[in-house]
């Protein structure tokens, strides 16, 4: 959870655990990649595969979707990591992401989501996301 | 495309401890593929990391190996990676080694003991520091985002994007996806990504596959005197 960042949530139910503290969660990564054949002109680069976390190119060039169970995921933090670079950024109120792509690239999005478990004793779920595209 | 892994849980450095003595068997290290498999003591070590493997250093312990560039020998128990962060063996030892020296000498015990709790404070150090420093993350990289019909594209983890750092088995994949009008498939295993070919059979865009695996379950208990989080199966 240092690594990733994660809404304020989850680490607060991590803080909140009866001592001696036990982490028990399932975890599941994810990762998509977007190439274009002969042309990048077609709309299939906006179907969401249906994962638990995932980033879906939105119609517009450069925005981007975060999906959360199949609904956008507003306000949340995600990472965009180029060469040697690594910013951060956040999702507006409709889950989108605009992202500059300029340069050669590759540009990789990244988001991570925990969920505390729905009764005392139970599994916390992390997911974690990543969309790969090229630059312009 | 896409890639699900099953991966691991991230520490956590501000909890607390009371089985650091514990002779308990300990499960798989995190990221460690196919079932939870039991683990004692003194012949692996605690792996916090994606793709960090625990290696045994002839009779030092067990270490947490972050890259290896040279092959192991075959049944060898020697490493030619990176170590970093001794973790249940070496720790385990020397307190091992204080517990039966006290009978012996109170001031060889104290020294000892010491030394077991210098080792702890390096753990700590090593095992720590990372954790605030790098993401590893899993991702897939083309070969080329454009181009015609077919593509390669590598699946890995990496903490510096997009170089690969940690190879990623083919065991591994649960599930490979692809958009409407192409097709994925596993290429092959190079010394670093997976190697996986997305065919297009038409042309435009395509997110175009994907790798899943089931989900690993773990349970983690906090351990403060090395910033870490213990796998208690």
């Amino acid at each position: 959870m240092e690594e990733y960042e994660v809404s304020a949530e989850a680490p607060q139910a991590v803080a909140a655990l009866p001592a001696p503290r036990v982490l028990r969660a399932s975890s599941e990564r994810f990762a998509k990649t977007i190439v274009c054949s002969e042309t990048c002109a077609g709309a299939s680069a906006t179907q969401a595969f249906g994962y638990p976390l995932e980033f879906v190119a939105d119609t517009s060039a450069n925005q981007f979707r975060l999906m959360l169970n199949g609904r956008p995921l507003a306000n949340y933090p995600v990472a965009i990591a180029t060469t040697g670079a690594r910013t951060s950024a956040t999702t507006d109120a409709e889950g989108r992401l605009t992202a500059n792509l300029d340069g050669e690239g590759p540009f990789m999005l990244f988001a991570a989501h925990m969920s505390p478990p729905a009764e005392a004793g139970g599994r916390f779920a992390m997911w974690l996301t990543s969309l790969t595209v090229s630059g312009h | 495309m896409g890639l699900n892994l099953r991966s691991e849980v991230q520490y956590t450095s501000d909890m607390l401890t009371d089985d650091l003595n514990s002779e308990a068997p300990i499960a798989a290290p995190i990221g460690a593929a196919g079932p939870t498999r039991p683990l004692v003591r003194d012949q692996d070590a605690f792996c916090p990391f994606e793709g960090w493997t625990s290696r045994q250093l002839w009779d030092f312990g067990a270490f947490c190996v972050a890259k290896t560039w040279g092959r192991e020998p075959s049944g060898g128990t020697g490493s030619f990676g990176l170590l970093v962060g001794a973790t249940n063996g070496p720790v385990h030892l020397l307190h091992r080694a204080a517990n039966a020296r006290a009978g012996q000498s109170e001031l060889g015990a104290i020294f000892v003991k010491l030394a077991f709790r210098a080792a702890a404070f390096a753990g700590l150090v090593l095992t720590a520091w990372p954790s605030a420093a790098m993401a590893h993350d899993f991702f897939l990289l083309p070969g080329q985002f454009r181009g015609a019909g077919s593509f390669e594209v590598h699946a890995t983890v990496g903490a510096a994007f997009p170089a690969p750092e940690t190879a990623i088995g083919q065991d591994r994949i649960g599930e490979l996806r692809a958009s409407e009008g192409a097709s994925i498939a596993v290429a092959g295993q190079s010394d670093q990504p997976l190697r996986l070919t997305l065919t297009a059979a038409r042309p435009g865009p395509h997110v175009a596959g994907g790798v899943a695996f089931s989900p690993v379950r773990l349970n983690m208990k906090a351990n403060p005197s090395r910033s870490s989080w213990k796998n208690t199966k």
